[in-house]
């Protein structure tokens, strides 16, 4: 008896202490409102009949400068040609780390040579907490029918350091995001045959 | 003139005293300072010694546990060792839970010891010296992320008597091991099960669990629990109920938790067991 009413109390805290309305692979992606670099305002319901990706970015964290050595730009270039729309998300607050203002974001961006739909600008973390963005580079797609299909890392081969990128032992590499778009873009699958995985990265600078 | 140098003294003294805490972080901005010891003096043949890395971070940065969390990343060892040497795994301690914004990472604060048990082979010519090299890279976190890397060298004797102990590094290997985890004692009956938001581990120790204050489960794997979530502890006699809450990508097919079960105790501090539980279904 007394397990019951220990498990209840437990029960009670998680579902009503703290409501979650994270994205959830398999169920409609949350929807948002996002102003780019651009003063231009996006809404996530307006892009249904498309394949969308959000890359949260953070440009001076170590994780995000690795991809951002031509890897990441190819990948972005190769899908956003494929008709795929990929905005980079920057949570970080004002004054934490990776935290730009709009042209700041343009000038980076176009430094960079990334091939990005736009750069949304989210300073006070709503899109995502959201999306429980925990990561930079934490990865999702979401489908033209606007369900998410992929949420976690970019790849199975976090950073050790500055240079060397691994993957575990054994493990061949693997980018998912990749890997996923292909299945879903070009084989015209319906599902990922991997949609969830451990996002990796700087935490993001939330507030 | 007299006057104007004065506050000299003082400068120089605080100088003096801030020094011996962290004497190398003001050569360059890594915030962690890395060195490799070893427990014993020397090595036998066909015996083995502990080797330490032991890493001082630099005030309010952290490096991190097997599994980091929501973000980080864990240190890594790559040795290059003499024919015939093995390395093992590195001993994870029991770590913390670091809270940032809503989310949490699991690692180490201040300073903390990695233990590498080191075998050497039978076939070695006492007298003769061999050099374990090992290359770690680590990433230390405050506000910001910075990776690092260094080399380190251990050069140890071979002697065909028993290794002493190295009495300079004792307080360190002595610290390291009081948190390391063990293998849960035999007796105890831990049943895991989990409803549709949540976990519940259940341990029974057969004896009065009354020093134990709070319990905490960290996650070997990520994408199980949700780590920022506070966990719900219940101790009442010999029973420890604890509660957490599932990861919103928790996979539906989810058979097992395996982790650390740390308990918290009056004036013992904590001790860390590995557990893999079984889950059933609510």
């Amino acid at each position: 008896m007394k397990r019951l009413v220990f498990l209840g109390i437990t029960l009670g805290v998680f579902c009503f202490g703290s409501l979650s309305y994270a994205a959830k692979v398999g169920v409609p992606a949350p929807d948002f409102t996002a102003s780019d670099s651009h003063g231009k305002t996006h809404k996530l319901a307006d892009l249904r009949g498309k394949f969308v990706v959000l890359e949260w970015h953070n440009k001076d964290c170590p994780f995000v400068k690795s991809h951002y050595r031509g890897k990441m730009q190819n990948l972005q270039e190769k899908w956003v040609k494929k008709g795929v729309l990929w905005f980079a998300v920057i949570s970080s607050a004002p004054r934490a780390e990776g935290y730009v203002e709009a042209t700041q974001a343009n000038e980076d961006m176009k430094k960079r040579n990334a091939h990005l739909t736009a750069v949304f600008l989210d300073p006070r973390g709503t899109i995502g907490r959201t999306y429980d963005a925990k990561t930079t580079p934490h990865m999702f797609i979401i489908d033209p029918k606007g369900v998410l299909v992929y949420n976690g890392a970019i790849d199975n081969a976090p950073l050790t350091d500055g240079a060397v990128k691994k993957t575990k032992e054994g493990e061949p590499f693997v980018n998912y995001v990749e890997r996923a778009l292909q299945e879903l873009v070009a084989e015209k699958k319906a599902k990922p045959s991997i949609s969830s995985t451990t996002p990796y990265g700087c935490h993001v600078k939330y507030k | 003139m007299k006057f104007r140098l004065k506050p000299a003294p003082l400068v120089l003294l605080l100088l003096f005293l801030s020094a011996p805490f962290y004497p190398a972080f003001s050569q360059g901005a890594s915030h962690v300072k890395v060195e490799l010891l070893s427990e014993q003096n020397s090595i036998q043949p066909g015996g083995s010694v502990t080797v330490g890395f032991h890493f001082r971070m630099q005030k309010g940065w952290h490096i991190y546990w097997k599994n980091p969390g929501d973000s980080g990343q864990a240190p890594s060892i790559t040795w290059t060792l003499p024919e015939g040497f093995t390395a093992g795994e590195i001993l994870w301690p029991v770590p913390q839970r670091l809270p940032l914004a809503h989310l949490a990472d699991y690692g180490y604060t201040n300073e903390i010891t990695f233990l590498v048990p080191i075998q050497a082979p039978a076939k070695l010519i006492a007298g003769h010296m061999v050099r374990l090299a090992a290359t770690v890279h680590w990433l230390v976190c405050q506000e910001i992320c910075i990776p690092g890397g260094k080399q380190l060298n251990l050069r140890l004797p071979i002697r065909k008597k028993a290794a002493p102990y190295n009495s300079r590094y004792a307080f360190y290997f002595k610290s390291a091991r009081k948190i390391l985890p063990q293998e849960i004692p035999e007796d105890w009956k831990i049943t895991g099960s989990m409803g549709p938001k949540e976990f519940h581990l259940s341990l029974d120790t057969g004896a009065a669990l009354s020093k134990t204050t709070t319990a905490a489960f960290f996650p070997l794997h990520g994408n199980q629990i949700q780590n920022s979530a506070n966990q719900i502890s219940e101790i009442e006699g010999n029973t420890l109920n604890l509660g957490f809450k599932k990861s919103d990508q928790c996979s539906p097919e989810i058979k097992n938790l395996e982790g650390l079960l740390v308990l918290e105790q009056k004036n013992a501090g904590k001790r860390g067991y590995w557990v893999n539980v079984p889950l059933n279904n609510n």
